[in-house]
C-alpha cells in the first residue's frame, strides 16, 4: 500500500529528478505521512545538491533523497501507534532509510514512513501541528527548533550581548530566541536582502561588508563586545575572526568569559589561528548537531502562542514559494541567486 | 639599589647568553625579590628561544627575557605595595613566587622572569594573578617553581569541570599535563595519559589509570580498547600539538542528544604555534562537544597549588629532571630541544 512514492532525488551532484521510489517497509508502529509542503534549507541541502557536503563517516552517497524540512498529513498509522491517528497534521521531518537510495536525510519524498528503522533518535519522532499554524508554517519551525538546542545549550541570560553571524532560518531564529530571552542581539550578514530581514528580528545589524564589523561592534558594545558570539553562516572563513567578535573574560575570578557557539555546518577546514587571540580570551565554544527531543514541540508552541514569528519569513520576496516539480530549477535558481534568496518552500 | 641584575637574555632566536640587564624602576608600589631558583619550561619558553612563538599581537620581540618560573626571597617591599591575590601582606625575607616581570627598559620581557632581582609593580605585574605567591613552610623552593605550571593547569582543569568517575584523557606529559592529571586525578577521574614518548609516560604511571605511549593524533585505537569503545568524557590537550588538535574529536564520546546529556569536552592547554584545523566538520558537530581554552591562572591558582603540594596531594619533584647553575642555561635550551623525548624541565639555580 505505501510501497512507492515520490520523492526528489539527487542522482549526482547538480542533478535532481522527482521519480518514483521505494519506500522503507510499514510495520505495525509506523506512521505514514502524504507531505503537503517541504522546504530546500540554503545550507546543509544545497550542499548535498552541490555536492560539498562532508562525506558524514561514508553515510554520504549518491544518489540520494535530501531534505529535512517536511510536513504532511498522517494518512496511515500502524496497529501500534498510539499519539497520531489518521488525518493529524504533522512536522514528518527526515526519514532516514530508503531501500535503493541514500538518505541525507530523505525528508523530501511525497510519502514519509516514520519509524524505528527510518527514525531512529529521540528527537526523529514526528511532532503534531497545533490549530492556528500552517503547514507552511510548521515547514519552518525544524531549522528554529536546530537554533533551540544551541540556545539550550548556551543558555543566554537577559541582558546578555549576543552577536549572530548568517541571517538564515537558523541565525534569525536564534535572534528571536535570544530576544525572548531578554537579550541585546545584534545580528550581521554579507548578504543585503539577508541584512534586510534579519534587521526586522535583532535590535541592530552590522554589515558584514564594512571595512572593520569588529570595530563597529565595539562600538555599539562601548567597548565590550559580546558575550556571546553565535555562527550561523556556515561559512569557514568567518569562523576564524570569530575571537575578534568576543568580550575579553577569563582572568579573575568573576569575569565570566565570552562564549562561541558554531551553530553550522561547515564544508572545509575551520582554521584558528593565531593561537594567542585565541586562547588569551579564556573562551568557552560549543557545537550543536541537529535538534533535542523536545525541540520542534517547544517551536511550535512558541509559534501558536505568538511568540516565534515565522510570518514574517514566509511573507519576504526572499522565501518563495514553487511547485515540487520545480526542484531542480529551485535548487539552481537558490545557487545563482548568492544567497539572495532564503529558502525556497515546495508545495507537493 | 636595584638597578640591574643578571639576566637570561635571548639576542635572536637560538643565541641566548647570561648578562646584566637594566632593571625597571623600584618605585614606592614595588617589590623586590631575589631569585634562587628558576627552570626552563620545555614549551612556551623554548619556544621563544627556537623562534616558533606566536607574535603575540606584536607584543614579541628580540632581544628578550624569558621565563616565568621563578622564586626567591623578598628583598624591598615598598610602601605602597598591593597585596598578594589572596590578600597576604609581604615583607622582607618572605619567600616567594615572583614569575612574570612584563617590562624592562632595554628589552623585551617574554615573559621576563629568568633575572637574578625581579621588581614587581603596576608596570611589571599589572593584574591580580601577577602578584607574588607567598610559599608556605614545608614547602621548598625548588617545588615552588613547579607550582606555576601547576595552577596553569588548574585554571584549565577548573574551567572544565570534572566530575568523579568521568574518563578523563590527558595528552602530552610535560609539566603542565603532568600536573592537570594529577590534578584531573584528584578530582576523582579514571585516568588516561597519552604522550608520543615512553619515557615520559612511564614515569607518570602513579597518576594514571591508564597509559599510552603513541602520538596523540593517532590515540584513538588504543583508547578505544581501553573505554570497550565509548572513548572519553573529558579530552585535555597539553602536548602543544596542532596535528593532535585537529583529530581530537574522534577520542571524545558520542553524546548531546538527550537533554540531559550536554556531550563530551575538550580543553585545549597548550600552546599552537602552527595553526589548528578543524575538519570534517561533521565528525565534530555530530558529537555535540563543548572546547574550551585558557590562558595563564586565575588569582589563587597558586596558592592552591603550593598548598596541595605542603599536603603532599599534588608531586612537583616529578614535573622537573635535572638541575643546573644559571650560567649553563644557554647551553641548555638546545639540549632540551634535542633530547624532548627523554626531557621534561630543567630547574636552574641562581
Amino acid at each position: 500500500m505505501f510501497e512507492k512514492g515520490q520523492a526528489i532525488v539527487i542522482e549526482k551532484p547538480r542533478a535532481a529528478v522527482i521519480k518514483e521510489i521505494s519506500l522503507a517497509p510499514v510495520d505495525d508502529e509506523t506512521v505514514v505521512v502524504k507531505t503537503t509542503y517541504s522546504a530546500i534549507s540554503t545550507g546543509t541541502e544545497m550542499k548535498v545538491w552541490s555536492g560539498i557536503s562532508g562525506s558524514l563517516g561514508g553515510e554520504l552517497w549518491y544518489p540520494l533523497v535530501p531534505g529535512y524540512e517536511e510536513v504532511g498529513e498522517v494518512v496511515h498509522v500502524g496497529k501500534k501507534v498510539k499519539n497520531f491517528k489518521v488525518g493529524d497534521r504533522v512536522m514528518a521531518n527526515e526519514c532516514r532509510y530508503y531501500p535503493d537510495l541514500c538518505a541525507a536525510w530523505g525528508g523530501q519524498c511525497g510519502t514519509v514512513i516514520k519509524n524505528k528503522k527510518t527514525s531512529p533518535s529521540a528527537f526523529d519522532g514526528p511532532v503534531k501541528i497545533p490549530d492556528g499554524i500552517s503547514d507552511q508554517e510548521a515547514v519552518l519551525a525544524y531549522l528554529a527548533a536546530v537554533a533551540h538546542k544551541g540556545f539550550k545549550r548556551v543558555g543566554p541570560r537577559a541582558g546578555q550581548t549576543i552577536f549572530v553571524i548568517g541571517m538564515g532560518m537558523v541565525g534569525t531564529s536564534w535572534i528571536q530566541l535570544a530576544k525572548l530571552a531578554g537579550c541585546r542581539v545584534i545580528g550581521m550578514d554579507l548578504n543585503d536582502k539577508r541584512l534586510k530581514l534579519g534587521a526586522k528580528f535583532a535590535d541592530e545589524v552590522i554589515d558584514g561588508k564594512s571595512n572593520d564589523p569588529a570595530e563597529i561592534l565595539k562600538k555599539m558594545t562601548d567597548g565590550k563586545k559580546a558575550d556571546i558570539v553565535v555562527e550561523c553562516s556556515g561559512d569557514p572563513a568567518s569562523v576564524t575572526h570569530l575571537y575578534q567578535y568576543l568580550k575579553d573574560g577569563g582572568w579573575d575570578l568573576t569575569d565570566e568569559p565570552g562564549h562561541i557557539h558554531l551553530q553550522a555546518d561547515y564544508p572545509y577546514p575551520l582554521i584558528l589561528t593565531p593561537y594567542q587571540n585565541w586562547f588569551t580570551k579564556n573562551m568557552n565554544m560549543s557545537l550543536t548537531c541537529a535538534i533535542r527531543p523536545d525541540g520542534k514541540a517547544e517551536i511550535l508552541k512558541l509559534i501558536s502562542e505568538g511568540k516565534f514569528d515565522v510570518k514574517t519569513i514566509l511573507e519576504s520576496e526572499i522565501t518563495p514559494e514553487m511547485p515540487v516539480k520545480d526542484a531542480q530549477k529551485a535548487y539552481e535558481m537558490i545557487e545563482r541567486s548568492k544567497k539572495d534568496i532564503f529558502k525556497v518552500i515546495l508545495k507537493w | 639599589m636595584f638597578e640591574k641584575a643578571k639576566a637570561v637574555v635571548i639576542d635572536r632566536p637560538f643565541h641566548a647568553s647570561v648578562r646584566e640587564v637594566r632593571l625597571p624602576d623600584v618605585d614606592e608600589h614595588s617589590i623586590v625579590i631575589r631569585t634562587l631558583y628558576s627552570a626552563i619550561t620545555t614549551g612556551t619558553e623554548l619556544k621563544t628561544w627556537n623562534g616558533r612563538t606566536g607574535k603575540l599581537g606584536g607584543k614579541l620581540w628580540y632581544p628578550l627575557i624569558p621565563g616565568y618560573e621563578q622564586v626567591g626571597y623578598v628583598e624591598y617591599v615598598g610602601p605602597k605595595a598591593k597585596k598578594t591575590a589572596i590578600g597576604e601582606t609581604l615583607k622582607v625575607g618572605d619567600r616567594v613566587m615572583a614569575n612574570e616581570c612584563r617590562a624592562y627598559p632595554d628589552y623585551c620581557a617574554a615573559w621576563g622572569g629568568q633575572v637574578g632581582m625581579t621588581v614587581k609593580n603596576e608596570l611589571t605585574s599589572p593584574g591580580v594573578a601577577d602578584m607574588p605567591a607567598k610559599i608556605p613552610d614545608g614547602v621548598s623552593f625548588e617545588e615552588a617553581v613547579l607550582a606555576y605550571l601547576g595552577a596553569v593547569a588548574k585554571k584549565g582543569v577548573d574551567k572544565v569541570g570534572i566530575h568523579a568517575g568521568e574518563t578523563v584523557v590527558v595528552i602530552g606529559m610535560g609539566a603542565v599535563g603532568l600536573s592537570a592529571l594529577q590534578l584531573v586525578k584528584l578530582a576523582g577521574a579514571k585516568t588516561i595519559a597519552v604522550d608520543i614518548s615512553p619515557w615520559r609516560v612511564e614515569r607518570v604511571k602513579k597518576f594514571a589509570d591508564h597509559i599510552v605511549a603513541c602520538d596523540g593524533a593517532k590515540a584513538h585505537k588504543p583508547i578505544a580498547e581501553i573505554t570497550n569503545g565509548r572513548m572519553a568524557d573529558v579530552v585535555i590537550e597539553a602536548s602543544g600539538d596542532s596535528a593532535v588538535v585537529n583529530s581530537l574529536c574522534c577520542l571524545i564520546r558520542e553524546g548531546g542528544w538527550d537533554r540531559d546529556d550536554d556531550g563530551g569536552r575538550i580543553h585545549l592547554q597548550g600552546d599552537y604555534p602552527d595553526p589548528i584545523s578543524i575538519t570534517q566538520y561533521s565528525q565534530w558537530f555530530n558529537r555535540n562537544l563543548r572546547m574550551s581554552t585558557s590562558c595563564a591562572f586565575k588569582p589563587g591558582d597558586k596558592e592552591a597549588i603550593l598548598s596541595l603540594i605542603k599536603e603532599g596531594k599534588f608531586d612537583a619533584r616529578i614535573l622537573w629532571d635535572k638541575e643546573i647553575p644559571v650560567d649553563d642555561v644557554p647551553g641548555e635550551y638546545p639540549e632540551l630541544e634535542e633530547h624532548h623525548d627523554t626531557r621534561i624541565k630543567t630547574l636552574i639555580k641562581w
